[in-house]
């Protein structure tokens, strides 16, 4: 059978007659993969590559190319004094969700794998912000934050500390620190769903084997699971960076990036370069930038996930 | 002896952050459903009361008149819909594709998969709206679906892949030497073995869609074809807000996709395991 020639696995094994009545269907896995890539190319790699080139292209209101400009993009960009600070709350916003929200997840996910009565619903009730559209859980969360009518001000009463009438997410850094709380909120979810599939990977005869041996709990702990945690916690730490950094309507829908852009990530300032000023060739500038600091981020969470032979 | 006062301390550790995020969780969804059955007086009142003093289950009749909230359900279950449809069409003949034949690029085209499996709208969303525009594509719920249902695929590809892989070959092979059509033994046997990974896939992509913010919101222009989460940021950001219709609409909208999740919540995690994560 030659090498290079599609065919079904198990067919290997059949009659030269079976074999003969494949080589028609050489074509087939390609036939098979066909819509997948239809969409791929259509959603994904044309507007890609457009984004690349049209990072060097000048634009009209209407976001109509008008030529080729070189780097003139980039060092508006670069002129833009809001820049700076928007960075800075991006690599802000991202690192502390993820520092914050992935060990939550871990002790979260080992708490949520061991038995004890009420787990199936305490997965549940975990898992559900995930569910759910971050829209409507920022929206909810704006309310609570609201000055006057919202539940905040009031929970932080029954501490002593009163503070009604405080416009949370109206001053930049309790706004910045607000959203970031809803960040790490809606992170922990996926976050424990991906640690505890690999918790569950672990064989349970191994860790009984252990016990049986005589290792305590912290040894299992600590010289069995962690170890074989460690590849899954390496994808989990990866997936959040990107998801986070890629976040939208968490700070788009509780401040809109304000007050004057203290909130503003790369995302939410893309957009609005974009779409408010019709500053098409900077978006897409700013754009072209994020998709190759993603790249890096993609290559090493295919390389943290593909020890695994295809 | 250290051991077992180190076990005790890791498992109140472990309970205790598991009461913390339970109660943040339903800490929203509690002032949701309270202020959803509040009156308009009483929603107004600060500090709030965290019990209505009477319960109104009128708002959930008012809302539907003050938010265009049966027109964003029909858009939102039509988009959603369609990119199910197309999730299901492009994912299902993929992942057999790459479970079951070996051919020349199979290994490129699942590291494409696995790569782009974490991709975000965000960056293309500009091309996509010039895009979109250049062919009149605005507005178009099709071409909604369209993104929304490509931006699901990686993922759904990669759990077909992990199902199909694991339907066990021996039983389609025997059909096959039976004298059984290719076409015949997928459709009666793989897709039958397959279906847990199936049902995963068309929820995933489902709740994926009707969630679906940043792309609905660049391609759509005409309010009375927004998609819930967009017509809900529309009706938030607009002058005094009526938090007693938005909050029941939030919960509202929210349900379908929930009981939809609780459903498959345990193929969800096994899909993961087969996936990225092993």
């Amino acid at each position: 059978m030659a090498g290079a020639e599609p065919h079904l696995e198990f067919a290997a094994s059949s009659t030269a007659r079976r074999q003969t009545r494949l080589r028609p269907e050489a074509g087939v896995p390609y036939l098979l993969l066909l819509p997948t890539m239809v969409l791929v190319a259509g959603v994904l790699v044309v507007p890609v590559l457009r984004t690349l080139v049209g990072a060097f292209q000048s634009f009209n209101e209407l976001g109509q190319t008008t030529g080729l400009t070189g780097l003139a993009n980039f060092r508006a960009l670069f002129d833009d004094p809001v820049l700076p600070g928007v960075l800075r709350q991006t690599a802000i916003w991202t690192v502390a969700i993820t520092a914050i929200a992935t060990p939550i997840s871990v002790g979260l996910a080992l708490a949520l794998n061991s038995r004890f009565p009420g787990r199936a619903l305490a997965r549940a009730i975990v898992f559900a912000p995930w569910a759910i559209s971050f829209v409507f859980v920022a929206i909810i969360w704006r309310f609570i934050f609201d000055p006057f009518y919202g539940y905040f001000n009031d929970l932080l009463s029954w501490f002593g500390i009163h503070t009604t009438g405080t416009p949370w997410l109206g001053k930049p850094h309790s706004a910045l620190i607000a959203v970031i709380w809803v960040g790490i909120q809606l992170t922990i979810p996926f976050t424990t769903i991906v640690t505890l599939a690999g918790l569950q990977s672990i064989p349970e005869d191994v860790v009984d084997a252990a016990r049986i041996d005589g290792a305590g709990g912290w040894a299992i702990l600590k010289d069995m699971i962690l170890p074989l945690l460690r590849p899954i916690l390496a994808v989990a730490t990866l997936v959040n960076i990107i998801y986070i950094f890629n976040s939208f309507p968490i700070v788009w829908v509780m401040t809109g990036g304000g007050p004057v852009n203290s909130t503003d990530t790369v995302v939410t300032y893309l957009y609005k370069v974009a779409f408010q000023n019709n500053q098409f060739g900077e978006g897409a500038a700013l754009s072209a930038l994020s998709f190759l600091v993603l790249m890096v981020f993609s290559v090493l969470y295919v390389r943290a996930t593909s020890r695994e032979e295809f | 002896m250290v051991d077992s006062r180190v076990v005790g301390l890791l498992r109140i550790l472990k309970y205790g952050v598991l009461a913390l995020v339970i109660s943040t969780v339903l800490f929203p969804a509690f002032v949701a459903l309270s202020t959803s059955l509040k009156r308009q007086g009483e929603v107004y009142s600060s500090p709030p009361k965290w019990i209505p003093s009477h319960f109104d289950f009128g708002n959930y009749v008012q809302m539907f008149k003050e938010v265009p909230l049966a027109h964003a359900f029909w858009n939102s279950f039509v988009i959603a819909g369609g990119a199910t449809l197309l999730v299901v069409i492009a994912a299902l003949p993929a992942g057999y594709a790459l479970a079951r034949y070996r051919f020349p690029g199979r290994r490129a085209v699942l590291f494409g998969i696995l790569s782009i499996i974490m991709f975000s709208p965000i960056v293309i969303v500009i091309s996509l709206f010039r895009l979109m525009a250049s062919y009149h594509l605005i507005d178009k719920w099709y071409a909604v679906s369209v993104a929304d249902a490509t931006f699901a695929l990686p993922f759904s590809v990669w759990i077909m892949v992990g199902y199909l892989r694991s339907v066990p070959r021996d039983v389609e092979e025997a059909a096959l030497v039976d004298g059984c059509t290719p076409f015949r033994a997928f459709a009666e046997i793989v897709i039958p073995l397959a279906l847990p990974g199936l049902a995963t896939v068309v929820i995933f992509g489902f709740v994926q869609s009707w969630n679906e913010f940043l792309l609905a919101a660049s391609l759509l222009t005409d309010p009375s074809k927004y998609p819930l989460p967009v017509a809900m940021f529309d009706f938030v950001g607009e002058h005094g807000v009526q938090w007693e219709y938005v909050t029941g609409a939030v919960l509202l909208s929210s349900l379908p996709v929930l009981v939809m999740f609780w459903l498959v919540q345990r193929w969800f995690i096994r899909g993961l395991t087969f996936g990225a994560v092993k």
